[in-house]
């Protein structure tokens, strides 16, 4: 049972942040792609992975050398300080105070960017193409990479954590390959709000092992935390949603 | 440089968008963590207490946020 929840509490958490970024990502490509056709595009991206793995090999073995305890704090800080601010902004958006990310809109500014560097020469004009690519992969990968790794921190549960990510951008690709648009469509902020309560979950949890004080339940504790945050979190969107219709009436 | 300032950014968007946030958080795991050592805590209590620290930060961190967008 414990075994289970673990699995899909890691499973779950790893997809859904990374389809967050993956399509916010593939906003990016895309634009690119329809600017200066498919080599640019293809260029940036294979590149940014590139160095993502160069940088996951080279991490790999520091993170094997750290202390279990410090790792196990580290990394429950990080994912705290990731988690909370997602699921507060996704608060203040569900709750009409932030207005909600548009990738149309995203998709529309990249595409602007990129037609003036139009003026340049063809082979600039493709380098500021694939950088525009590379860039939005990079930081949008890393932080991929980075929840994969803190959710998979534990023995046995890294391959679970690539798998989701996997799948998650197994599926965005695919959804984008058919529609060759902005995945405007997806929920975005739904995302985030469940996203960002799961890596809260997992922060505390970590950070609660990594203090030397973990939860009586072990794992089972993970989906108790995360549903807590997630109440909390609709709790005080509904509160930003009726104090905003109070001030404004 | 771009890219150095696009890493720099993201970074900032990450940690420091909401310091108060982010410091609320860190206080919590401290504060916990100084129970903890100083026997003031019992390792039984500590994960509610951090539990419960967090929700605070979280209600906090959106109580300003809305309150600076109106």
């Amino acid at each position: 049972m414990t075994d289970l929840a673990s699995f899909a509490t890691t499973v779950g958490a790893s997809f859904l942040a990374s389809a967050v970024e993956v399509v916010e990502a593939f906003t990016i490509v895309l634009a690119v792609s329809v600017v200066r056709g498919p080599r640019p595009a293809l260029l940036g991206t294979f590149a940014a992975l590139a160095v993502l793995a160069v940088a996951v090999v080279a991490l790999g073995p520091t993170l094997a050398r750290t202390p279990l305890p410090a790792l196990r704090l580290t990394i429950g800080i990080l994912l705290l300080v990731f988690g909370l601010g997602w699921l507060r902004k996704a608060v203040l958006r569900a709750g009409g105070a932030l207005p909600l990310h548009d990738e149309t809109a995203a998709f529309a500014a990249e595409t602007t960017a990129l037609r003036q560097a139009e003026d340049l020469d063809d082979k600039a004009a493709d380098g500021v193409a694939a950088l525009a690519a590379f860039k939005a992969v990079l930081l949008e990968g890393a932080e991929v990479v980075f929840i994969v790794l803190a959710i998979g921190s534990r023995p046995g549960l890294l391959l679970p954590a690539a798998v989701g990510a996997t799948a998650a951008c197994a599926l965005v690709l695919a959804l984008g390959v058919m529609v060759r648009k902005p995945l405007s469509t997806i929920p975005e902020n739904s995302l985030k709000f469940m996203v960002g309560a799961l890596l809260t979950g997992f922060g505390v949890f970590w950070c609660c092992e990594g203090l030397g004080a973990p939860w009586s339940g072990g794992d089972l504790a993970i989906p108790g935390l995360v549903a807590l945050y997630l109440l909390a979190g609709l709790a005080l969107a509904a509160w930003v949603r009726a104090t905003r219709s109070t001030v404004e009436a | 440089m771009t890219l150095i300032r696009a890493v720099v950014a993201l970074l900032i968007k990450i940690f420091a968008a909401d310091l108060w946030l982010t410091l609320t958080a860190i206080a919590a795991v401290a504060l916990s963590g100084l129970g903890l050592q100083n026997h003031i805590l019992s390792p039984a209590a500590l994960p509610w207490c951090l539990t419960a620290g967090v929700l605070a930060a979280l209600i906090i961190g959106v109580a300003r946020g809305s309150k600076r967008q109106k």
